[in-house]
């Protein structure tokens, strides 16, 4: 029985990535609300896609429809907002907030110090599409080629967009912790 | 190495994701280059930090058994067929026109979705369209009043390049519904409107015969969009029609 099969083929798929898929939705929605709303239609097209696909890597293909089905929403939510993400157009080091300041290095020291609320709330500032290959690269512990299939974009762009994030936060972070001491 | 090449390759390096000879260089560099020393720390002491206090939102109990259902319960047409075609031979065996009744209801039962493309394949021919010629949300909605007994929300999305055509009544599943006309470019959208068995319901999309066909409830109402434009197209009037 084809049918049956690969139904206990997707079964199983899903079961093993289910807590990565939901942990990617709670990044890249609001609410557990949502979240669930954007798995729940996300398993549906992926079974309905499975058979025909029969991934090779289930769980970036997974991720892949978690995060289109994420951006879908976003899409809907924001569309007075017209909220279009651009790549950064600065050169990498640029991006980098740290060259050439003294080496004592108290930003290393900070950033250790970050409370979970600050991070969290770092992260959460971030565009998407950086705050997407942070979480995947650096919680998920996913490879460059992994996060490209789940993020639709070339190797290098992952590469540059994952330095920006962690150059963006870096100086989040800082920030909001000179703000609390200040 | 220059300090701008080892920068943009700190993070590679950490990620393991950096060949050999390119490591080689990078560590001889760092081990001369306190800034860029600097840097790598920042990055792992930011690792350490995310893994450490960065909550991990795991599902909550019961989600993955209630997504299971789901697919079991959209994936039960599907090991239909089989069952089908058996119980029509024994049908054929027995008798001959309730053998074709019996494949034209089971065909029903197993495939609303023939039905909202047959309707909408149906509007198509000449006069059959609409009922209300207008782009004017105002005059659509009035007209549907006292001819069904639920409010449809009507809106023009000209503007998003979606311009309203009108509006008729239509039947499906048995039931009298609104439908609503969208053009697309040459392209014709029929969007159906019938009260609701559940209040809300999550958006399906599938496409059938060529057609792109997207499902779902809000607000008591049920909604059933058929055409024959492309789907990423289809989904954008779907989330104008979502975000009425």
């Amino acid at each position: 029985m084809p049918a049956s099969t690969s139904l206990s083929d997707f079964e199983q798929a899903l079961r093993t990535h289910l807590a990565a898929a939901h942990h990617l939705a709670r990044w890249l929605t609001r609410t557990q609300a949502d979240a669930e709303d954007v798995l729940q239609e996300a398993v549906l097209r992926a079974f309905r896609s499975f058979d025909r696909l029969r991934p090779t890597s289930p769980r970036a293909w997974l991720l892949r429809i978690v995060r289109n089905c994420c951006y879908d929403l976003r899409k809907q939510s924001e569309r007075d907002a017209e909220a279009t993400f651009e790549e950064d157009a600065l050169p990498l080091d640029a991006a980098s907030p740290v060259l050439g300041v003294p080496v004592e290095n108290p930003e290393a020291r900070l950033l250790r110090m970050a409370d979970a609320q600050v991070l969290e709330g770092a992260l959460r500032d971030l565009a998407p599409e950086y705050r997407e290959v942070f979480v995947l690269r650096e919680i998920e512990g996913l490879a460059y080629k992994e996060i490209a299939e789940v993020a639709g974009v070339p190797i290098g762009t992952v590469m540059s967009r994952l330095s920006r994030a962690r150059a963006q936060l870096r100086v989040l972070i800082v920030a909001s912790q000179q703000k609390e001491t200040a | 190495m220059t300090c701008a090449e080892a920068n943009r390759l700190i993070g590679p390096w950490l990620d393991d994701e950096l060949d050999v000879r390119s490591i080689v260089e990078l560590e001889g560099h760092i081990a001369r280059c306190p800034t860029c020393g600097q840097e790598k720390n920042e990055l792992l002491a930011l690792r350490e930090t995310a893994r450490e206090q960065l909550p991990r939102f795991d599902p909550p109990p019961g989600l993955e058994e209630r997504f299971l259902r789901a697919v079991r319960k959209i994936a039960a047409p599907r090991s239909r067929p089989a069952h089908r075609w058996l119980r029509e031979a024994g049908l054929m065996a027995a008798a001959a026109c309730l053998a074709v009744t019996a494949t034209v209801s089971l065909q029903r039962s197993v495939d609303p979705r023939d039905e909202i493309v047959d309707a909408h394949l149906r509007s198509l021919q000449a006069g059959h369209l609409t009922d209300v010629a207008s782009s004017d949300q105002h005059t659509v909605k009035p007209w549907f009043q006292g001819k069904i007994d639920f409010g449809v929300p009507v809106s023009d999305f000209a503007a998003e390049g979606f311009p309203l055509v009108g509006g008729r009544l239509d039947m499906v599943a048995g039931r009298p519904v609104a439908a609503l006309v969208y053009r697309r470019r040459q392209h014709l959208i029929n969007v159906f409107v019938g009260p609701a068995a559940h209040r809300d319901q999550p958006l399906r999309s599938v496409s059938s015969r060529g057609y792109q066909l997207s499902s779902w409830a809000q607000g008591g109402l049920q909604y059933r969009l058929v055409t024959d434009v492309a789907a990423p197209e289809a989904d954008q009037l779907v989330a104008l029609l979502r975000a009425i």
